[in-house]
C-alpha cells in the first residue's frame, strides 16, 4: 500500500516530470548533433533481442563492460535550433509591433503635436531608473501620465491578445482525440482536484501565449518609465494572471466540455477556433501595423467599467503613476485571476463527475437509413479520379479541420493583411501585387495539403505499403489532385481581375507564371513533405519537421522573384530553375521512400542535384535582388556593379550550402583539392584558355554585329581608377570562380553525373550555368560551362575547374580593358 | 476483497456492462474472460474510477471505487491494455515518478524502480525513451508501474496480450508468486490457456453480462462436462441470446 501524498508534493512531482521531459527534449536535440561525430550508439531495435534472450526471472549475469546506452530519440535534426530561432524572432517582432502600436495609440489619442512630447520626456526618465533594480520611486523619475484614450486602447489590445492566446491554444490541441494523459494520471492516488489545478498551472506558465502577451506588457511598462528589467518583471507579473484566466477557460473546454459534446461537433469547434484565433491575432497585430486600425476605433467605444475587468486592470497596473494605485490594481488582478481559476476548477469537477474520459462513443460512420441508393458512380462510367484521389477528397469533405486549413486559412492569412492594413489595399491595384497574392494563397494552400500528404496517412501508412502500387505512384496522384485543387484560388482571383480590368497583355504573362507555378510547387511540396514527415512519431506535434516547412516557404518566396522580375529572361529563368528543382526533389524523395517506415536503415544525408539547384536558385535570386538594391540606391548599372552582385550572390549561396552540409555531416561534398592537383590546375588552365579564345571570338563578332550591340551596352565597364581595377581583378579571378564552381560543377554537375551519362550532364550543367548569367554573356558562358565540366570530369577535384574559370575571367576582364 | 454490486454502464441506449454482481475474495487470482468488446475494459475502468457507473457500485477492500477513489488507488496497482507513455521520458524516469507519486521518498522510489526493472528484465532498456519500446517492453514497464508500491490488489487488463511466449511465461510466474504472497489479482484476458494456468476462479462476460462464474473445475462440470475451457468459453458466449448461459455458476459470490 502506498503512503498518502500531499497536494503540494503531487504538484511538485507533476511539474518535475514535465520539466524532466522538456530537458530531455532539449538534450535530445543537442545529443543528436553530438552523436553524429562518432556514431556509436545503436538504435533501440538492435539491443532488444539481447534483452529478451537473457530474460530469466533471476537477474541476468552481470556484464562487466555493459555501457550505459544513450537514449535515441526520433530524428530531430535542425528542428530545435530553427524553432529556437523562430521563437526569438517572434519575440523580437512582437516587441517591435508593441512599440509601434503604442506609438500609434498615442498619436491617435493625443494628436501629432502632443505625441512628440511624451516620447521626448521618456528619454531622460528612462535613463534614471536604468540603474535601479526595483521599481523607481516617484520622485526619482517622473512617470509620464498616460492619456485616458491611450489607456483604453491598451486595455482593448490586452483583451484582444488574451482572446487570441486562448483561441490559439484551444485550436492547437487535438480536441476530438481521447485524452490518455489525464486518464493515466487519474489512476494514481492523487485527488482529481489536484490534477486539474496542476494542469491549469502548467498551461499558464508553459504556454506560447507568453510570447504574445509578455512583450506587449513589458513595452507598456517601459513606455511608462520603468527600467528594462523592472518593466520585464512587471510585464510578467501582469501577464501571469491573464494567462491563468485563458488557461482555465481552455481547460474547461478541452477537458470538461469534451465529455459532453460529440466528436463531430468538437471538430467543428476546433475549425472555428483556428479561424477565429487568426482573426484576433491579426486584429491585435494591426494596432502596430497601421495608424488607423480598427483597434483604435473600437477602443473609443469601451465603457469605463472595463477597467474593473482583468485586461483593464492590467493596463492600469502597468501605467499608473503612483505606487498605491498600481499595487492595488495588481492585487485586484491577481485576486480576480485566482477567483476565476477556483471557479473554473469547480466547473471542471462538476463536468468530470460522470467520468474522466469521453463516454467511449467514437464518431460513428453509419449514416442514417434514409439515404438514396446511389452510393457511388455507375459502374460503366470511367473513373475520373483514382482511388487515392477520391479518398483524399472524401477526407477533405469530412475532416473539417483539414478543410478549413486547406481552403479557408490561406485566404484568411493573406486577406487579413489587406483588411486590417489599409495601406496594403493599394497593392491589389498593381498586376504584380495581384499575381503575388494569387500565388501566395495557392502556395499556402499547398503547404497545408500537398505538404501533408504522408502526414494525413499517419499511423495507417502501412496500408499504402501493402497495396500493389508503388508509393511513388500514390504520391503522384496526390500531387496532381492538390495541384489542381489549389489552382482554384488563383483562377478565382484572376477571373475577378479579368472582369474588373479587362484583358491586358502584361497580366497575361503574370497569369502564366502563377498558373505554371502552382503545379510545380505541388510537386515540390509533395517531395518536401516526404522528407518532412515522420510517420513513426508518437506525438502529433512532432509529425512534421519544421525545417522543411521553412525551406518550402523559402522556395515559394524565391519563386515570387519571377513575378517581380522586370525582364522576360529572369522570369523564364526562375521558372525553369524551379521546375528543375521540383524534378530533382522528386527524385530525391523517391529514393527516400523505401526508408520511411524504417529510418534506421536509411542512408545518411548525401549531397545531391537538388542541393545544387537550390544553391543555383539562391544564387540567381540574390544576384537580382542585390542589383535592384544597388539601382535603387542610385548607382548606375555598370559591369562592376553586376560583378559585385554576382560575387555577393555567389558567396551567399556557397556559405549557406557549406554550413548546411557541415551541420548535417553530408556525404559526397565535392572536394577542393586532391592528389595530383598540379596536373588538375594545368588541365584547368588549358580548358580555361580554350573557353577564353571562344569568348574572344564571340566578343569580336559582337562588336561587329548590330544585333548584339544593344545588349552589350549594359556590360560596358565603367572603371575609373587603379584601385577599382585591382579589386575587380581579385573578385573576378579569385572569389567568383570558387563560389560558382562549387555550386555548378561540384553540386549540379556531380548530381547530374550520378544519374545521367557524361554528355547529357555536361550539356545540362552548362545550360543551367548559362541560365543564371546576364543574357548577353549566355553563349560564351555556356562554352565555359562545357569546358569546366569536362575538366571536373577529368580531374574529379574542384581546383581544376576553378583554375579554368579563373583563367577565363582573367582573360575576359583583361579584354575589357582594351579599347 | 473486490465486490461488484449490480454494476452497470450505459451509453445512451447501448449498455456496455449490465448488472454485474459477483465477488472476488482476498488472495484469489480471478480471471475475467470474455470475447473482444464484451465489456472487460469498461468494467476495469469503472474499478479504477476512470469511468463512472450508470448504476450500481464496485468496492475494493470495503472502499467504494467511485466515492473513495484516492484511497482505492493507494491499494491497487493497475495495468491498462495498451500502455501509452510520454515521449522524451525514459522508462526509469517514468517508473520513479510513479513511485514518488505513491508517496515513496526519492531514494526509496529509485531503489524500488531499480529492483523492479531488474526483475522484469528491463535493466538494459531503462535509459531508453519509453515510446521507443516494443509492445512487450511497454507492458513490462506498465507492470512495473503497477507493482512499485507493493499494492494488495492488482488489476490487470490483458497482461500477456502481445507478449512472446517467454515473456508471457515470466509474467505468469510473477503473478503466481504474487498470489502466493496473499495478494489479490483481478485480470482480464481472452487467452484461455493463460487463464487456466494462473487463475483460481473465472468469470465469463458476454455482451456486458456475466454468464458464468466460479472455480475452473466447477465451470467445466456445469457448462460442458468433461470439456476443455475453450469449449466452456464458446458455449457460454454463444451469440444468439445474451442469456443463453445465464448465471451458470453454483456460487455467484465466494466468501466475502
Amino acid at each position: 500500500m502506498s503512503a498518502s501524498v500531499g497536494a503540494v508534493r503531487a504538484a511538485r512531482l507533476l511539474f518535475g516530470l514535465r520539466l524532466r521531459r522538456f530537458l530531455n527534449l532539449m538534450q535530445a536535440g543537442w545529443q543528436f548533433s553530438r552523436r553524429w561525430r562518432k556514431p556509436a550508439a545503436t538504435p533501440a531495435g538492435e539491443q532488444e533481442p539481447k534483452a529478451e534472450a537473457t530474460s530469466e526471472l533471476q537477474p541476468p549475469a552481470a556484464e562487466p563492460n555493459r555501457q550505459k546506452r544513450r537514449a535515441t530519440p526520433s530524428k530531430a535534426k535542425l528542428g530545435w535550433l530553427l524553432t529556437a530561432f523562430v521563437g526569438a524572432s517572434m519575440v523580437f517582432s512582437a516587441a517591435q509591433l508593441s512599440f509601434k502600436a503604442l506609438e500609434n495609440m498615442q498619436h491617435r489619442a493625443l494628436g501629432s503635436a502632443e505625441a512628440a512630447r511624451p516620447l521626448a520626456a521618456k528619454a531622460p526618465a528612462a535613463k534614471a531608473p536604468a540603474s535601479q533594480k526595483v521599481r523607481p520611486s516617484p520622485q526619482a523619475s517622473p512617470r509620464k501620465a498616460i492619456a485616458p484614450g491611450v489607456l483604453k486602447a491598451v486595455a482593448l489590445e490586452v483583451l484582444i491578445l488574451m482572446l487570441a492566446v486562448f483561441l490559439l491554444s484551444l485550436g492547437s490541441g487535438e480536441l476530438a482525440r481521447p485524452d490518455w494523459d489525464l486518464e493515466w494520471l487519474v489512476t494514481l492516488p492523487i485527488p482529481l482536484a489536484t490534477l486539474l489545478s496542476v494542469r491549469i498551472a502548467e498551461r499558464t506558465f508553459v504556454s506560447g501565449g507568453l510570447l504574445l502577451l509578455w512583450p506587449f506588457l513589458t513595452v507598456v511598462a517601459w513606455e511608462t518609465g520603468y527600467g528594462v528589467a523592472a518593466a520585464a518583471a512587471l510585464g510578467l507579473l501582469a501577464a501571469v494572471p491573464l494567462l491563468a484566466i485563458a488557461a482555465t477557460l481552455r481547460t474547461i473546454i478541452d477537458t470538461g466540455l469534451r465529455l459532453r459534446v460529440g466528436p463531430g461537433q468538437l471538430r467543428n469547434l476546433q475549425a472555428l477556433t483556428s479561424v477565429m484565433a487568426l482573426l484576433f491575432l491579426y486584429l491585435g497585430m494591426s494596432a502596430g501595423l497601421s495608424a488607423n486600425s480598427y483597434v483604435m476605433d473600437l477602443a473609443v467605444w469601451q465603457p469605463s467599467w472595463v477597467f474593473w475587468l482583468p485586461p483593464g486592470l492590467a493596463a492600469v497596473a502597468l501605467t499608473a503613476t503612483d505606487k498605491a494605485s498600481s499595487s492595488l490594481a495588481f492585487v485586484a488582478l491577481t485576486a480576480q485571476a485566482g477567483l476565476c481559476a477556483a471557479a473554473g476548477l469547480g466547473v471542471l469537477m462538476r463536468q468530470l463527475r460522470l467520468g474522466v474520459v469521453a463516454s467511449g462513443a467514437r464518431e460513428s460512420g453509419r449514416r442514417p437509413a434514409a439515404r438514396t441508393a446511389s452510393a457511388g458512380p455507375a459502374p460503366q462510367t470511367r473513373r475520373l479520379l483514382s482511388a487515392i484521389q477520391a479518398r483524399e477528397l472524401r477526407l477533405l469533405s469530412r475532416d473539417r479541420n483539414f478543410l478549413i486549413q486547406t481552403l479557408v486559412l490561406p485566404v484568411m492569412i493573406i486577406g487579413a493583411q489587406f483588411w486590417l492594413n489599409a495601406g496594403m489595399a493599394a497593392v491589389l491595384g498593381s498586376p504584380t501585387g495581384l499575381a503575388t497574392v494569387a500565388f501566395s494563397v495557392a502556395a499556402y494552400a499547398l503547404m497545408f495539403s500537398a505538404f501533408q500528404t504522408l502526414n494525413t496517412e499517419g499511423n495507417a501508412l502501412w496500408i499504402l505499403y501493402s497495396v500493389p502500387q508503388p508509393i511513388e505512384w500514390i504520391l503522384r496522384q496526390k500531387a496532381t489532385l492538390w495541384g489542381i485543387v489549389c489552382l482554384a484560388w488563383p483562377l478565382a482571383i484572376f477571373a475577378f481581375t479579368l472582369v474588373r480590368d479587362g484583358v491586358r497583355l502584361e497580366t497575361l504573362g503574370l497569369v502564366v507564371i502563377v498558373l505554371a507555378g502552382v503545379p510545380i510547387f505541388a510537386v515540390i511540396a509533395t517531395a518536401l513533405g516526404v522528407f518532412a514527415s515522420d510517420p513513426l512519431a508518437q506525438v502529433v506535434q512532432r509529425r512534421v519537421r519544421p525545417s522543411y516547412m521553412y525551406l518550402y516557404m523559402l522556395l515559394a518566396g524565391l519563386y515570387t522573384y519571377s513575378i517581380f522580375a522586370s525582364g522576360v529572361w529572369q522570369s523564364v529563368g526562375g521558372m525553369v530553375l524551379t521546375a528543375l528543382l521540383g524534378f530533382a526533389l522528386w527524385q530525391k524523395a523517391r529514393d527516400h521512400l523505401p526508408y520511411l517506415l524504417d529510418p534506421s536503415a536509411s542512408p545518411p544525408a548525401r549531397v545531391s542535384l537538388s542541393d545544387g539547384l537550390i544553391a543555383a536558385m539562391i544564387f540567381f535570386v540574390v544576384q537580382g535582388v542585390v542589383t535592384v538594391i544597388f539601382v535603387l540606391s542610385g548607382q548606375r548599372v555598370t559591369g562592376r556593379l553586376l560583378l559585385l552582385a554576382f560575387s555577393i550572390a555567389g558567396a551567399t549561396a556557397f556559405l549557406l550550402m557549406r554550413f548546411t552540409f557541415g551541420r548535417l555531416k553530408s556525404e559526397g561534398v565535392p572536394s577542393m583539392l586532391g592528389p595530383g592537383y598540379g596536373r588538375a590546375i594545368a588541365w584547368g588552365a588549358c580548358g580555361g584558355a580554350v573557353a577564353a579564345l571562344a569568348a574572344f571570338a564571340y566578343l569580336v563578332l559582337a562588336r561587329h554585329t548590330p544585333l548584339l550591340e544593344g545588349a552589350r551596352e549594359t556590360v560596358v565597364v565603367g572603371m575609373e581608377d587603379q584601385l577599382d581595377q585591382i579589386w575587380i581583378a581579385i573578385l573576378a579571378v579569385v572569389a567568383a570562380p570558387i563560389f560558382e564552381e562549387f555550386i555548378f560543377r561540384g553540386l549540379i554537375f556531380g548530381g547530374l553525373r550520378r544519374t545521367l551519362g557524361m554528355t547529357a550532364s555536361v550539356v545540362a550543367s552548362a545550360a543551367i550555368f548559362a541560365l543564371v548569367h546576364p543574357p548577353f554573356s549566355v553563349i560564351p558562358v555556356f562554352g565555359l560551362g562545357l569546358a569546366t565540366a569536362l575538366v571536373y570530369e577529368r580531374t574529379r577535384m574542384l581546383i581544376g575547374p576553378i583554375a579554368a574559370h579563373a583563367v577565363y575571367n582573367a582573360a575576359v576582364v583583361g579584354f575589357q580593358f582594351l579599347p | 476483497m473486490i465486490a461488484f454490486d449490480k454494476l452497470t454502464k450505459q451509453y445512451g441506449s447501448f449498455s456496455a456492462v449490465r448488472d454485474l454482481t459477483f465477488q472476488v475474495a482476498g488472495g484469489e487470482v480471478f480471471g475475467f474472460l470474455g470475447p473482444n468488446g464484451a465489456g472487460k475494459t469498461t468494467t476495469i475502468r469503472m474499478l479504477m474510477g476512470i469511468l463512472v457507473p450508470s448504476a450500481g457500485h464496485a468496492a475494493i477492500d470495503g472502499l467504494d471505487c467511485q466515492l473513495e477513489r484516492v484511497e482505492v488507488k493507494r491499494r491497487v496497482g493497475y495495468l491498462p491494455d495498451s500502455p501509452i507513455f510520454y515521449d522524451f521520458l525514459r522508462g526509469r524516469e517514468i517508473l520513479e515518478f510513479v513511485g514518488e507519486m505513491h508517496g515513496q521518498t526519492r531514494g526509496d522510489a529509485r531503489r524500488n524502480a531499480t529492483r523492479l526493472l531488474e526483475e522484469l528484465a528491463l535493466g538494459e532498456a531503462e535509459d531508453e525513451y519509453a515510446v521507443n519500446y516494443s509492445m512487450g517492453m511497454k507492458k513490462r514497464l506498465g507492470l512495473a508501474c503497477a507493482l512499485i508500491h507493493d499494492p494488495s490488489v492488482l488489476i490487470l487488463d490483458e497482461p500477456t496480450n502481445g507478449l512472446d511466449p517467454r515473456a508471457a511465461r515470466e509474467v505468469q510466474l510473477l503473478l503466481k508468486d504474487y498470489a502466493a504472497r496473499g495478494k489479490t489479482i483481478f485480470l482480464s484476458t481472452h487467452l484461455l490457456d493463460m487463464a487456466e494456468r494462473v487463475c483460481t476462479r473465472l468469470g465469463i462476460i458476454h455482451k456486458g453480462e456475466l454468464v458464468a462464474v466460479g472455480p475452473i473445475e466447477e465451470l467445466r462440470s456445469k457448462v460442458v462436462p468433461g470439456g476443455t475451457l475453450e469449449e466452456v468459453f464458446l458455449k457460454a458466449t454463444q451469440a444468439d441470446d445474451a442469456h443463453s448461459g445465464a448465471a451458470v455458476g453454483a456460487s455467484a459470490g465466494g466468501r466475502p
